[in-house]
């Protein structure tokens, strides 16, 4: 075995051994475990979120109501998982549940527009002038991939998770991960293929 | 290693750093004589720097949240949210809640003992009704059914009679003719002489005694005429034939037909 595959082993077994004793304590009804527990992952639920939602307001909702079902459910935790999978998770079926709930009435009229009348400039969460066309049409454009494809998408490029991460934390296989992830880059790519052309 | 330029699955991992440096090695290698493959992996590079460059976007806006803050508040409201279910008192059933039980104990203790009864009766075969085997009928259809089975069978007599009998009153003068006609006509009568036989029965069911009585003529005249049978002469033949005309049999048995096919049920 390597160093470097070592190193990865003994900090997969702190991360363990430490998610064990933050759930143990949120249990116990221990407020500082929950905050631990808190501190440690909202940011990548954040990243989730606002990687689906496109949305800062909604990004924020949904953190708060994951770690809300995390409080609720921490029985069900099973010691010796990972608990950032767990928490990825529940965070995925919050984002789905938000989606069902708010979404897709919006999602419905948007995909009556074609992608060239949509404003880039206008849409919520970037300061105009600040990031590129092609990166605010590429926000646009992930929002109109299938659920599933933007979710791995999000997970890979915004939360710079590896491809067994995200296997994990969906509960499924890393095929599956390696060909919705594929076709989620070729469905952008065929989407925004006049704005690759043309950019120098 | 060879690589097809069309797998541009290769092309995805090779730029997310996802391949082996033996298979890495292969794609550049293509990479460096395949222009076409340039020009896709140039798009595909632009299109996730794009995704890495919204990342930074991604980390700009959460720069824009107070972290700590926020968990707090989750953490609040988590409190407060699992006090609420703590202090929710347990329901209690109200007036009505009191009033039903017993009612609804009752009636399932009822349901119950019904139910086991229903099972003993089913099992007893009390319920089952007793199985019949072929057509059931009631006594009134069997006496109409009868009533006209015996209407069509003496109609249908009625009918062939008078048949042969107009064949008697219509013989043909010639002698040859006239000894064929005779042979069949004897025939014809021995063959409704044992029709009546089967009639007989039903004649009793029809209430007109006019029917009864016709058929009787009838009879008596075709079973001379069949006794008679290869032996009729000419002087036979006509007395017959005008015992037939004086008698007007033709003409009552037409009007006794007529009668019973009114009376069809």
């Amino acid at each position: 075995m390597t160093d470097e595959k070592m190193e990865e082993r003994e900090a997969t077994d702190a991360a363990i051994r430490e998610a064990a004793l933050l759930i143990r304590g949120l249990r116990q009804g221990d407020r500082e475990s929950f905050l631990g527990i808190i501190r440690l992952y909202q940011k990548k639920v954040f990243q989730m979120a606002y990687g689906f939602f496109g949305n800062r307001e909604d990004a924020l909702d949904v953190v708060q109501e994951t770690f809300l079902r995390v409080h609720e459910k921490a029985d069900l935790f099973s010691e010796g998982r990972n608990l950032q999978n767990w928490v990825l998770q529940v965070a995925k079926n919050i984002c789905i549940d938000y989606y069902r709930k708010n979404y897709r009435k919006r999602k419905e009229l948007e995909s009556k527009k074609c992608l060239d009348e949509l404003d880039p400039a206008a849409e919520p969460g970037l300061p105009p002038g600040e990031a590129s066309d092609l990166r605010r049409i590429l926000g646009l454009c992930i929002n109109k991939l299938a659920r599933r494809q933007r979710l791995i998408f999000v997970m890979r490029h915004y939360q710079e998770l590896r491809n067994e991460e995200i296997a994990q934390a969906l509960n499924i296989s890393l095929g599956t991960v390696k060909s919705l992830h594929f076709k989620a880059v070729q469905n952008l790519r065929s989407m925004l293929a006049p704005y690759l052309e043309a950019q120098p | 290693m060879k690589m097809n330029h069309g797998n541009r699955k290769r092309f995805v991992d090779y730029l997310s750093g996802e391949l082996d440096p033996g298979e890495a090695e292969a794609v550049m290698a293509h990479l460096k004589d395949c222009p076409t493959c340039q020009a896709e992996e140039a798009r595909l590079k632009k299109l996730l720097d794009a995704a890495s460059a919204q990342k930074r976007d991604v980390d700009r806006v959460m720069d824009t949240v107070d972290w700590e803050k926020l968990a707090l508040r989750i953490a609040d409201a988590a409190e407060s949210r699992a006090a609420a279910v703590r202090v929710r008192p347990a329901t209690r059933p109200g007036f009505f809640g009191w009033l039903l039980r017993p009612a609804l104990a009752y009636l399932l203790v009822g349901l119950f003992i019904g139910g086991l009864a229903m099972f003993g009766a089913f099992k007893a075969g009390l319920l089952t009704p007793a199985s019949r085997d072929g057509y059931v009928a009631s006594r009134d259809f069997l006496d109409k059914a009868e009533l006209e089975l015996a209407r069509r069978e003496t109609v249908n007599y009625l009918e062939r009679s008078q048949y042969l009998l107009l064949d008697f009153a219509q013989a043909p003068p010639d002698k040859e003719g006239a000894v064929w006609q005779k042979e069949f006509s004897s025939q014809r009568a021995a063959d409704l002489v044992s029709s009546k036989r089967f009639i007989n029965a039903h004649l009793d069911k029809i209430p007109m005694a006019k029917a009864r009585e016709i058929c009787d003529q009838i009879e008596a005249l075709f079973l001379e005429l069949s006794q008679m049978s290869g032996r009729l002469d000419e002087a036979q033949w006509q007395e017959i034939q005008s015992r037939v005309e004086q008698s007007q049999l033709l003409l009552k048995i037409q009007l006794v037909k007529k009668e019973l096919q009114n009376r069809e049920i």
